[in-house]
């Protein structure tokens, strides 16, 4: 396949109205949801789900994707107007869009992030499909051994989902891989952890599990506070566009930022919040000013909603050149991939490459979209922060139990998604990982399954297993990444602490 | 952070480790023998839950001893600071979710959907009874229309079955 073919593949797509009428309500949902605070891609995934499995699987994907764009560019606005990041990416433009907020600039900081956004989400689906070819020309050279090896890949990811305790993160994932394990052996077919029950012999839901651990577990942590959203918000004090020229000095920042979340997001072990991290220090490093990061530049903010969108397109590249999902929603988009009958791994998109263009035309179309109704659509994000949040939160769960019901038409996956809900509201509280953990479910049946069945048809010899030349360099390449990760983690929370020691002595000297 | 139910939730991940490798003893090894066997897995994961579990609980201890006390730096997702948080009002809302999954085919989706929405915003603290009744009664209809009627779902109607096979509205 070159390069060409499925940019024009998507562009052709664009011209199915169907298309069309997924990615605007895809793309509305996700403005929506985005600048309802606490509400995420992967949250907004959960609760769209099971309206993708009566969708073709190429309406299904677009659709998914044009929720990740409007989010992207939706959650810029709790950012900037009330101060909370919807998720930790965000925090860098809450420390210059909120600055900019309250000193009366906030068309300014929202209107940089709606450029930076758009741009970023547009230049980096082409360096998506300029990454995602050469991999698929691999695809057929993968077999089992080649796909453990992958799965020890995917694994990587879990350093950044870890969170800040990391031998929580890594408990929370193994409690998901437990959970993803139980079920029919992979080679004996025997059944495993069903404690007698009929319902349990072919294994838990995951989908259901994955819609619990990620989507309920929010809400019931939502649940324990009583307040409304736009008591929080200082209300915008200006929406008259500020002009192209006030925005000109942030446009190198979009640029690198855009480039660095492509990349640093297509790395399992990276995603959104590292590729903001990475651009800000970027866009700083070659500012012009860069004593104004941190205090109301319009560069930080560029660079780092430049570089969330850009994350969009990176984080695809591992989840459709290889059926290794990298982040929450990702799980999410292949679980739906799923039910359609796709089998998640390499030769998914050699096999359908339709779904390749249809991810570039849901992407393309939504960007498109937003340039022109963007703005408008800052308005209609304002009112989103003024509904109730309790009706809300309240909807959003009926919501996900008829969704898991409609699965399968059993209340049983009601039952495992509220009873992941549950346990994932503890770790939510405690600060184990519950994407780690919906990780674990998706990894650790397919990691077994590779392992087995590769050693199987190596004649149970582990050297001939892992000394296949593609297997041995991914799991040389995931073992590479696992230390640079680590490392790259130790630094940066170093510079964090001794940002924040710094920050204190300066509290201090004025207090003096 | 409570450091207390930080190291009951540490034990209880322990001790959910050691459950998973006492069931583990009781699986099947099959006809088909491999090296690595149906067992490994779980013994795998019971293992890493019980160590990790341990010695976040041994940590605490430690720091107990070291006169730390019950509060320590939250390592989870925080609450919003200005406005109260109530783990009682949560659970309550987990409660009305279970009562919801156990009635929803017996009383039928049109009749527990609006009750579970007036019970849950009852719970979240809103008293503003014809908003709730309105809303409860327009998202329920609304949303059987698009799933029951639009996707196709087979959902539950309770006592209304009979009533609904006779208009002709479902099929079975």
């Amino acid at each position: 396949m070159d390069f060409l073919q499925p940019l024009l593949g998507g562009l052709a797509l664009m011209g199915d109205p169907w298309i069309w009428v997924a990615v605007v309500a895809g793309t509305l949902f996700g403005v929506v949801s985005g600048a309802m605070p606490g509400i995420g891609t992967t949250l907004a995934y959960g609760l769209v789900l099971p309206f993708t499995f009566v969708m073709s699987p190429v309406i299904g994907v677009a659709f998914l994707l044009s929720i990740s764009v409007g989010v992207g560019y939706g959650n810029s606005i709790p950012a900037i107007l009330m101060g909370i990041p919807g998720n930790p990416a965000a925090i860098l433009t809450v420390i210059d869009g909120h600055t900019l907020h309250k000193r009366g600039k906030s068309a300014l900081a929202l209107a940089v992030s709606l450029v930076a956004a758009l741009s970023g989400q547009a230049l980096s689906v082409l360096m998506f499909i300029l990454l995602v070819v050469p991999l698929m020309g691999m695809a057929y050279y993968f077999s089992f051994p080649e796909i453990f090896g992958l799965y020890c890949l995917g694994f990587v990811a879990l350093i950044s989902l870890a969170g800040d305790n990391m031998i929580k993160g890594m408990m929370a994932a193994t409690f998901g891989i437990g959970v993803g394990l139980i079920g029919l052996d992979p080679i004996n077919m025997v059944t495993r952890m069903d404690f007698g029950l009929r319902e349990l012999r072919s294994g838990l839901e995951p989908v259901a599990l994955v819609i619990g651990l990620l989507a309920v577990s929010e809400l019931f942590r939502s649940a324990r506070q009583s307040f409304q959203w736009k008591d929080l918000s200082g209300g915008l004090n200006n929406t008259k566009w500020p002009g192209f020229k006030a925005i000109k000095p942030a446009v190198p920042a979009m640029f690198s930022g855009t480039i660095v979340g492509t990349f640093v997001g297509s790395i399992p072990g990276a995603g959104a919040t590292p590729a903001a991290m990475i651009s800000y220090q970027t866009a700083q490093m070659f500012s012009k000013t860069p004593e104004e990061f941190g205090k109301g530049s319009i560069e930080g903010i560029g660079a780092n909603e430049a570089a969330q969108n850009a994350s969009n397109s990176g984080e695809l590249i591992p989840t459709l050149g290889l059926g290794i999902p990298v982040s929450g929603s990702m799980v999410l988009l292949l679980a739906a991939l799923t039910v359609q009958g796709f089998v998640p791994g390499p030769l998914m998109v050699v096999n359908a490459p339709h779904l390749l263009y249809a991810a570039i035309a849901g992407l393309l179309a939504s960007t498109f979209l937003l340039a022109f109704t963007g703005w408008g659509m800052a308005r209609l994000m304002l009112k989103a922060v003024t509904m109730n949040r309790q009706v809300v939160i309240v909807l959003a769960l009926a919501m996900v139990c008829m969704g898991t019901y409609a699965l399968n038409t059993r209340i049983l996956d009601v039952g495992i998604a509220l009873g992941a809900g549950v346990v994932g509201y503890f770790m939510l509280r405690y600060g184990y990982s519950t994407a780690a953990a919906a990780l674990g479910v998706f990894l650790g049946s397919e990691f077994e399954r590779s392992l087995r069945i590769g050693l199987n048809m190596n004649d149970n010899n582990f050297i001939q297993f892992i000394t296949r030349p593609i297997a041995a360099s991914i799991v040389a390449v995931a073992i590479g990444l696992l230390i640079w990760g680590a490392l790259k983690r130790r630094q940066m929370r170093r510079r964090m602490a001794a940002r924040a020691a710094g920050t204190a002595q300066t509290g201090d000297m004025m207090v003096e | 952070m409570d450091r207390r139910i930080d190291l009951l939730v540490a034990l209880a991940f322990a001790l959910l480790g050691l459950f998973v490798i006492f069931q583990a003893t009781d699986i099947t090894q099959g006809m088909m023998r491999d090296p690595i066997g149906p067992r490994m897995a779980f013994y795998a994961v019971g293992g890493m839950l019980a160590v990790g579990g341990a010695f976040l609980a041994f940590r605490h201890v430690v720091a107990w001893r070291q006169g730390a006390g019950h509060v320590m730096v939250s390592e989870g997702s925080p609450d919003e600071p200005e406005s109260p948080a109530s783990a009682l009002q949560a659970f309550l809302l987990v409660g009305v979710c279970l009562a919801y999954a156990i009635a929803f085919q017996p009383l039928g989706y049109l009749f527990a959907t609006p009750l579970f929405i007036l019970a849950g915003l009852f719970v979240l603290g809103e008293r503003k009874w014809q908003v709730m009744v309105t809303i409860a009664i327009v998202f329920s209809t609304a949303s059987y229309l698009v799933f029951a009627q639009a996707l196709s779902v087979r959902v539950p109607v309770g006592p209304l079955t009979g009533l609904f096979r006779d208009l002709g509205w479902i099929i079975l």
